[in-house]
């Protein structure tokens, strides 16, 4: 999803083949997860068969990256439509460090020990972390590396905010356990 | 929201509050008090003339003729009143005579009395008990069957007879007058306009700085009201409420000092009567206060004006809640704020050479309009003076304290010139008071009149004076009849001229030289005691006002800067130097003044002017430096206000 | 060790703020102490800098015992051996930027001249070039802090406290902020005593210590 208009995007500024595409995208993001040709071009079919895109021209000569593709009308007004429309929050690490908080009062195990662990790891990744920002040379890696900072910053207030409410979701996991 | 929650918000607060409102109470009711104090200054003056008008009434002379008093009896009385002295102390004996069965009795015994019977004041009556039989018995011949009450007596130690003779008696004496009633008050004419003067612009230059002592005491209690009444603003409170419950907090203060002002009045005006020696004599306790309206009008004044400065420094936060958070900085005062000042005194410096042009009355309306414009010139160009004390401090001195002193002073000269606006000028008005009331020198030409030792000289009023070796001078009405120059002899002298001659006006080499106006100058300097006394009061409140605001403001900043390891010492002398440099420059413009403004009362007055005596300036220096040194208490202050916890969880 | 707090205690009151917390301090080290409010974490700085006696433990400054000197030596020591960064107001009102940071220079009597060309470098260094006249209340927070910074190490001390300096500012002002402190601090071998209760603040530390109800645990992070 999030290829196919990142593709798009590239294909708004200039018509090109696959093959630059992918270059660009990799230079572009690809900091973040590389993208395989065959994903490239299965995204670009989509897009055509969707009409977003339209092939401009097919030179001669051996290879499959022969056409040129170009955004169409449709294609550009997707992509405003998309970059307008907020994403939902991805719960990154909440889901595991839940079950991990539940499963440890659940089973006796001292939970608070599991957040002062998990706090102390992410406060050396958070060091870390501003240690490589500080090291960068281009405000894009900074700010990149800033996204991954205030997701961790977030991560690392629940685990305080939950340390401090511990006995009382520890009564109410108790509670349940009895209950059921 | 309703008055009662203003009350219930103004009375919540902790003991800081309260002791900023304790300390608002006191200032505001030693303001009123001394404000109070002041105002009964003309009227002790006046009242005490009132008392000894009657001695006036066959010699009363108003705009150049004899004047009678108002008829009050049918029938009519003989009377004179003599001056004399023993041994150099003034005395007035007055000689009646009741033509009839219902006449005119002067105030302070009920009756005339009768021939042979003779009423006297009980100094009077002390000295002749005091004094050998042969001395003053003569002069004063009848039974002494009756004491003059305070009504008719300037104070508790004049020395005063009423002898009862039979009309014969007098009627062959020169200057007796018959009478058909006593002058009951002054007529305010003649010398007394003087005083009168001197007092218009002394009352201005007294008013200013309890004016400001006032404003000062009164921000002490606001504190840190404006960021309260900014939080109530910006929760909803209209303009109305916010001012209701500023008004509120600050009434009660107010109130409570207005109590305390009355109470310091009452008992200051009987410390004052039982203390203050003012020409020979103690005040009557009953001369010195205030007509009643006036009293209601500072008593309700008082409380009104501590609202208004409260409304008014407020009235920021009215404007805009956020104006807490950053002010803008008003632009500098510049050298132009001095031209009121400048016109104010040029143009009491030139009612001196117009003063026979203008006339006394356009001269009496005239002087207290300068006088007011060149106080609010001197508050005007206050702010410049500090500024640039505060240019020369950081000139002159490299050390860091001295360095913050100058800072603070140029960054909000307004300000710091408040804090010590009471010291100036009560020191402005003391210098007024202590060299107005300097003794004038004598006029030229007159010290060769005076008179030699063992001679008593008598001026019979063109009468030949029938006496063993009376020597008449050539070319005058006076007599003079030598004595062994004791006082013994002199009062024998006196008491056989007073036998043959009541009306003879007999003086010695005793006597003070009355240059027209001796008596009424007399004591003036004592004033200047009373003056430093006054910016000591003022000057000690103001100032200490003073610095606890100045540090209130700045109490973050000063506590951090001890937290990282500024000495107390540092800040001390910083706030110091701020409070000495300002209340210098500005005291020293505000004595420079009130001398201009006495020489120029002196001199339009056609009087000689003798400068400022040093007793007086001593004790203008005297009472700044005490209020300098009381003030300097709330130094300690510094160290409990700053202490690091102090501000952590503000 | 430039700085050693150990087992140190404290109560005001009935309430104990310390019970045993310590931290050490290496020269050119910047060390994050976190916790939640309340935990002793401000107290404990204020015991390490000698502005607060501790009721019992012991601190050490360069191998002197520093916590029983007298007041008049630990004030001493504070003008001349620390610096001090507070959350927000304590820049003097009235003094213009240059004269705000040359202050611990005039207040130990150097020359006027040198102080402020000294106060003019420091703004410089901490990019507020024509600042200098500006007064604190023509500063923006991150302005206000960096002078303030400026001020703390305009004297060279061994140790800077920083007690939330950031605490006032947006995370942008703040990252500027810390980013400056730290390199000051490594470019000069100043150490830094860094409280807060953020984590990116913290970020910034060689090493952090969490305090919690008047102790510390384990360190964080390389060392």
């Amino acid at each position: 999803m999030t290829v196919s208009y990142a593709l798009l995007g590239l294909l708004e500024r200039s018509a090109r083949h696959g093959y630059d595409l992918k270059q660009s995208y990799d230079r572009r993001f690809g900091g973040v997860k590389p993208v395989r040709f065959g994903q490239v071009y299965r995204a670009l079919a989509q897009l055509t068969r969707d009409g977003l895109i339209e092939v401009v021209g097919v030179e001669a000569g051996a290879g499959p990256d022969r056409k040129r593709y170009a955004i169409t009308e449709e294609g550009v007004t997707d992509l405003g439509a998309w970059l307008g429309e907020p994403e939902q929050p991805q719960p990154l690490l909440q889901p595991v460090l839940f079950t991990k908080v539940v499963l440890a009062l659940l089973s006796g195990r001292p939970a608070d020990e599991f957040l002062d662990a998990q706090r102390k790891t992410h406060l050396a990744a958070m060091a870390a972390l501003t240690r490589a920002r500080r090291a960068a040379t281009t405000n894009q890696d900074a700010i990149l590396a800033d996204y991954q900072l205030f997701h961790i910053e977030a991560d690392l207030r629940w685990i305080d905010h939950t340390s401090a409410r511990l006995r009382a979701l520890a009564d109410e996991v108790r509670g349940d356990s009895d209950g059921s | 929201m309703n008055a009662l929650v203003a009350l219930r918000l103004a009375v919540a607060g902790g003991r800081e509050q309260r002791l900023r409102r304790g300390f608002t109470a006191a200032g505001i009711g030693v303001a009123g008090a001394l404000l109070l104090l002041a105002f009964s200054a003309p009227n002790a003056a006046f009242g005490r003339a009132e008392r000894i008008s009657w001695q006036d009434a066959a010699t009363a002379v108003v705009d150049g003729e004899v004047a009678d008093p108002p008829a009050e009896k049918p029938d009519g009385a003989l009377f004179l009143a003599v001056s004399d002295y023993y041994d150099g102390t003034p005395m007035t004996r007055a000689y009646v005579a009741a033509l009839g069965a219902d006449p005119p009795v002067p105030p302070g015994i009920d009756r005339l009395p009768g021939p042979g019977e003779i009423a006297v004041s009980p100094a009077l009556r002390r000295l002749l008990a005091a004094t050998p039989g042969d001395q003053l018995d003569d002069r004063f011949p009848g039974r002494d069957t009756m004491t003059i009450g305070p009504a008719g007596l300037a104070h508790d130690n004049e020395l005063v007879a009423i002898i009862g003779r039979t009309p014969d008696q007098l009627r062959g004496v020169g200057s007796v007058a018959e009478l058909h009633g006593f002058f009951r008050s002054a007529p305010r004419v003649g010398v007394l306009t003087i005083q009168a003067a001197g007092i218009g612009v002394g009352t201005v230059f007294v008013l200013v700085p309890v004016l400001f002592l006032l404003v000062i005491v009164t921000r002490v209690a606001a504190g840190q009201q404006d960021r309260r009444l900014a939080s109530l603003r910006l929760v909803g409170a209209t303009r109305a409420q916010t001012a209701l419950v500023a008004a509120t907090e600050t009434g009660l203060a107010a109130g409570a000092g207005t109590l305390l002002a009355w109470g310091g009045y009452e008992l200051g005006r009987r410390v004052l009567a039982a203390t203050v020696v003012f020409q020979r004599g103690h005040f009557w306790v009953e001369d010195v206060r205030v007509p009643g309206w006036e009293l209601a009008l500072v008593l309700a004044g008082l409380p009104a004006l501590a609202v208004a400065t409260t409304l008014a420094s407020l009235w920021h936060v009215q404007l805009s809640p956020l104006s807490v958070q950053r002010r803008a900085r008003r632009a500098p005062p510049t050298a132009w704020t001095a031209l009121p000042l400048g016109v104010g005194v040029a143009g009491l410096l030139a009612l001196v050479p117009l003063r026979d042009r203008v006339g006394p009355e356009t001269l009496a309306q005239l002087r207290p309009m300068l006088a007011l414009l060149s106080v609010a010139g001197v508050v005007l160009v206050g702010p410049w003076l500090c500024l640039r004390a505060a240019r020369g401090v950081a000139r002159l001195s490299r050390r860091a304290p001295a360095l913050l002193a100058a800072r603070r002073i140029a960054y909000d000269p307004r300000a710091t010139f408040r804090a010590v606006a009471a010291v100036a000028l009560a020191a402005m008005a003391a210098a007024y008071l202590g060299s107005t009331a300097d003794r004038p020198g004598p006029p030229v030409g007159e010290e060769a009149k005076r008179i030699p030792a063992g001679v008593v000289r008598v001026n019979t009023g063109g009468m030949p004076l029938d006496l063993p070796l009376a020597v008449h001078r050539p070319g005058t009405d006076d007599y003079d009849v030598p004595y062994d120059g004791s006082l013994a002899g002199e009062n024998r002298v006196r008491g056989a001229v007073a036998e043959l001659m009541p009306n003879a006006i007999v003086n010695t080499d005793r006597d003070p030289v009355d240059y027209h106006l001796e008596t009424l100058f007399a004591d003036f300097d004592r004033l200047g005691g009373v003056a430093a006394l006054f910016v000591l009061v003022i000057g000690a409140c103001g100032l200490t006002a003073g610095v606890i605001g100045g540090l209130a403001e700045r109490r973050r900043p000063f506590a951090l800067l001890r937290a990282s390891g500024v000495r107390l010492g540092e800040l001390r002398l910083a706030i110091l130097v701020e409070t000495v440099a300002t209340m210098l420059v500005t005291s020293l413009a505000g004595v420079a003044l009130g001398l201009v403004a006495a020489y120029a009362t002196t001199r339009a007055e056609g009087l000689v002017w003798t400068g400022p005596g040093l007793p007086v300036l001593a004790a203008v220096g005297a009472g700044m430096l005490a209020a300098l040194v009381f003030a300097l208490f709330a130094l300690p202050l510094v160290g409990a206000t700053t202490r690091h916890d102090a501000v952590r969880y503000e | 060790m430039i700085l050693t707090g150990r087992d140190l205690h404290k109560s005001f009151g009935t309430a104990h703020a310390l019970r045993g917390a310590g931290v050490t301090l290496a020269e050119g080290e910047v060390v994050a102490v976190m916790g939640p409010s309340g935990s002793g974490k401000s107290t404990l700085l204020h015991c390490l800098a000698g502005i607060l006696r501790p009721d019992s433990g012991e601190v050490w400054f360069a191998g002197r015992r520093i916590d029983d000197l007298p007041d008049r030596d630990r004030v001493r020591l504070r003008r001349t051996a620390f610096g001090f960064v507070f959350q927000f107001g304590q820049l003097v009102p009235e003094l213009p930027a240059v004269e705000n940071v040359a202050l611990p220079l005039l207040l130990s009597g150097r020359r006027r001249r040198d102080a402020l060309a000294a106060g003019r470098d420091w703004l410089h260094r901490l990019g507020l070039d024509g600042l200098d006249e500006r007064m604190p209340a023509e500063l923006s927070g991150g302005e206000s802090q960096r002078v303030a910074l400026a001020r703390a190490l305009v004297a060279g001390p061994a140790v800077v406290f920083a007690d939330e300096p950031t605490g006032a500012l947006d995370s942008v002002a703040a990252d500027h902020v810390m980013e400056l402190l730290v390199d000051a601090a490594h470019a000069q071998r100043t150490s830094v005593l860094l409280v807060t209760h953020e984590p990116r603040v913290a970020a910034h530390a060689d090493r952090t210590v969490l305090v919690r109800d008047g102790r510390d645990t384990a360190p964080v992070g390389a060392p």
